[in-house]
C-alpha cells in the first residue's frame, strides 16, 4: 500500500517520493479519555524527523487522530508548510464493520495524501465536490471525490511545483 | 445495539375462525364486533360459542406479540428464543445482514437529500430516540430536522440552518415578525460552540440597548459569558419559558428565541444580516474556519475530517475561550 501511495505522489506532484523508516507515535499524543491521538503532537514529531533536503513530508499512521474541536480527523497539514499527517484508521472498511478492502483503502489513502500535500503547497479547500481538495468530513465524502485536482486547483498547484 | 428493523407488534386474531384470521390493530377496531359487546351477533362466534362472557370483548379475540423483520420485502417472523449466536437478527449481527445493508443504502440516499452525514442517519433512527438527548446524540439534531419537516431546514456540515431566518455574523438568528419586531436566538453553530447551556439571564423588558452593549448572560456549567447586542432597539419581550426551563434551548435553538426587539433601524439591520443562499455560504465558511487553526510552533494547520465535537466540556479552557471570542458576540 505504501508503494501505491508512493506512485500516487510521484505521478501527481512530478517528484521522487521516498519511503522512510517508521517513527514512534509520541506517547504524550494519546488522550486517554477520547482514546484518540492528538494530531498536532504527531505532526510535530514528523517535523522533527524531516531531513533537511526534503521538500514535503507526510506521516502515515494507523492510530485514530483528533484535534480538540473535531470528533476525529483523517489528516492534518501545515498550510503552506512542509509536513502533513494522515491516518488510515477511518479509511479502513473494517472500522465501519465491513469486510476488509485493501484496494479501496489504498485509493482512499492516496486521496487523503494528495489532499494534505495540497495544503502544504498552500491550497485551501475547494468548492468542487469532485476535486481532491474538497473537504470531507465523512468517509462517504472521501469516496465521492476523485483523487485528482480540479482545473482551478491544477492551475494553482502547477504554479507552485 | 439491536437491528433497527427488528420490530415488535401486537397482532390480534380471531380464534373462532377456522383459519387464523388477523384483525388489523387500529383505532377502528373499537367499532368492530369483536370489542363493542356485539360479538354475540358474529356468525363465527355463534358457530363455536355457547354463551357470552361478561366482558365487552369477544373471548375469541386473541392478542399476541409478534416479532418480525421490517426490512424484508414481506413480513418475516423472528423467533422469540434465539439461541444461535450467529442469528442475523441477534445483537450486532444485523450489520452483516443483506436486507439491513439494502435499507441502509436507501437511508443514505435520503440523507444526501438532507445534506447530512449518512453514517449518522441510520434508517428508522427516530424510533430509538428518547427526547432531550440531542446534545449527546450521534444523529446531531438530524432528528429535530426530520421531525419538523414543515420548517425549511438546511444542513451545512452537520450544522442546522433555517431558511427564512436572518443571521448575524456572530451566530445569532433573527426572525422578522409581521409587526416589524425581530425575535433573536442563538443559531445551531453558536449553540454547539457553547455546549450545554445551564442558565440564562435576560434583560429587563422595555430596556433600550445600543449595538455593542451587553445584552444577556449565558451560563454553561462553570463557564459563563456575556453576549453583546448586534443591534440597537428596545427589548419588547423576553422568552420566559427559557428562564423556567433552560434545557429547551439545548434541544432546539431555533424553537427557543431569547429576545423580541423593536429595532431602532430595521432596514439597516436587515441589510447587515445574512439571508438565504448568502447565509448558507457564510455558515460553510465559518465551519471551514473551525478546521484552520493557528498553533504557534507549527504555524497555520488545516485539519480534515470529523464533525464538531458534541461535548465541548472536553475542550480545554483556552481553546474554548478562543472559539467563543472568534465566533460569538462577546
Ligand atoms: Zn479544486
Ligand atoms: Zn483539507
Amino acid at each position: 500500500m505504501l508503494e501505491y501511495s508512493q506512485d500516487k505522489i510521484e505521478e501527481t506532484f512530478f517528484c521522487t517520493a521516498k519511503i522512510m523508516d517508521s517513527i514512534e507515535v509520541p506517547k504524550t499524543a494519546l488522550n486517554a479519555e477520547r482514546k484518540q491521538y492528538l494530531s498536532t503532537s504527531i505532526l510535530k514529531a514528523v517535523i522533527r524527523h524531516t531531513p533537511d533536503d526534503t521538500e514535503k513530508i507526510v506521516g502515515i499512521t494507523s492510530v485514530d487522530l483528533f484535534v480538540p474541536v473535531l470528533t476525529f480527523i483523517f489528516g492534518q497539514a501545515q498550510l503552506d508548510g512542509k509536513a502533513a499527517v494522515v491516518s488510515i484508521h477511518r479509511l479502513d472498511q473494517k472500522f465501519y464493520g465491513l469486510p476488509e478492502d485493501v484496494d479501496l483503502l489504498g485509493l482512499r489513502l492516496g486521496k487523503e495524501i494528495v489532499h494534505e500535500l495540497g495544503h502544504t503547497y498552500g491550497l485551501v479547500h475547494c468548492v468542487d465536490g469532485n476535486c481532491v481538495m474538497h473537504f470531507s468530513n465523512s468517509i462517504m465524502q472521501v469516496d465521492i471525490k476523485e483523487d485528482k485536482f480540479c482545473e482551478t486547483c491544477t492551475r494553482e498547484i502547477t504554479e507552485k511545483l | 445495539m439491536k437491528c433497527p428493523y427488528f420490530e415488535e407488534e401486537i397482532v390480534r386474531f380471531c380464534e373462532a375462525y377456522p383459519i387464523r384470521k388477523e384483525i388489523p390493530y387500529d383505532s377502528n377496531i373499537s367499532n368492530s364486533l369483536c370489542l363493542d359487546g356485539n360479538y354475540t351477533k358474529c356468525s363465527e362466534f355463534q358457530k363455536v360459542a355457547r354463551r357470552a362472557s361478561d366482558s365487552k370483548k369477544c373471548p375469541f379475540l386473541k392478542e399476541v406479540v409478534m416479532r418480525y423483520c421490517s426490512a424484508y420485502p414481506v413480513k418475516k417472523g423472528i423467533p422469540f428464543d434465539i439461541s444461535d449466536n450467529d442469528y442475523l437478527c441477534k445483537g450486532d449481527n444485523f450489520v452483516k445482514c443483506d436486507e439491513y445493508q439494502k435499507k441502509f443504502k436507501e437511508g443514505e440516499g435520503k440523507m444526501e437529500k438532507l445534506h447530512g452525514d449518512a453514517k449518522y442517519f441510520q434508517p428508522n433512527f427516530w424510533k430509538v430516540c428518547r427526547p432531550r438527548l440531542c446534545p449527546n446524540c450521534p444523529y446531531e439534531g438530524m432528528c429535530v430536522a426530520a421531525s419538523k419537516m414543515a420548517r425549511d431546514v438546511e444542513f451545512i456540515d452537520g450544522f442546522m440552518l433555517i431558511n427564512g431566518f436572518y443571521y448575524y455574523d456572530k451566530h445569532l438568528w433573527f426572525d422578522l415578525g409581521r409587526d416589524d419586531t425581530l425575535r433573536m436566538g442563538l443559531d445551531d453553530f453558536g449553540k454547539k460552540i457553547l455546549g450545554e447551556i445551564t442558565g440564562i439571564e435576560l434583560p429587563e423588558k422595555s430596556k433600550s440597548v445600543d449595538a455593542g452593549e451587553v445584552l444577556l448572560r449565558i451560563i454553561c456549567g462553570d463557564r459563563d459569558l456575556k453576549l453583546r447586542s448586534p443591534i440597537a432597539g428596545e427589548v419588547k419581550r423576553t422568552n420566559s419559558k427559557l428562564e423556567k426551563d433552560i434545557s429547551l434551548i439545548n434541544e432546539d435553538p431555533y424553537e427557543q428565541w431569547m429576545i423580541r426587539f423593536a429595532p431602532a433601524d430595521l432596514e439597516e439591520n436587515l441589510k447587515g444580516f445574512y439571508y438565504g443562499e448568502e447565509a448558507q455560504k457564510w455558515l460553510e465558511r465559518d465551519v471551514d474556519r473551525l478546521r484552520y487553526r493557528v498553533e504557534s510552533e507549527v504555524g497555520v494547520t488545516v485539519a480534515d475530517g470529523g464533525a464538531f465535537v458534541q461535548t465541548v466540556d472536553k475542550i480545554d479552557e483556552s481553546e474554548w475561550e478562543n472559539l467563543v471570542k472568534e465566533f460569538l458576540p462577546v
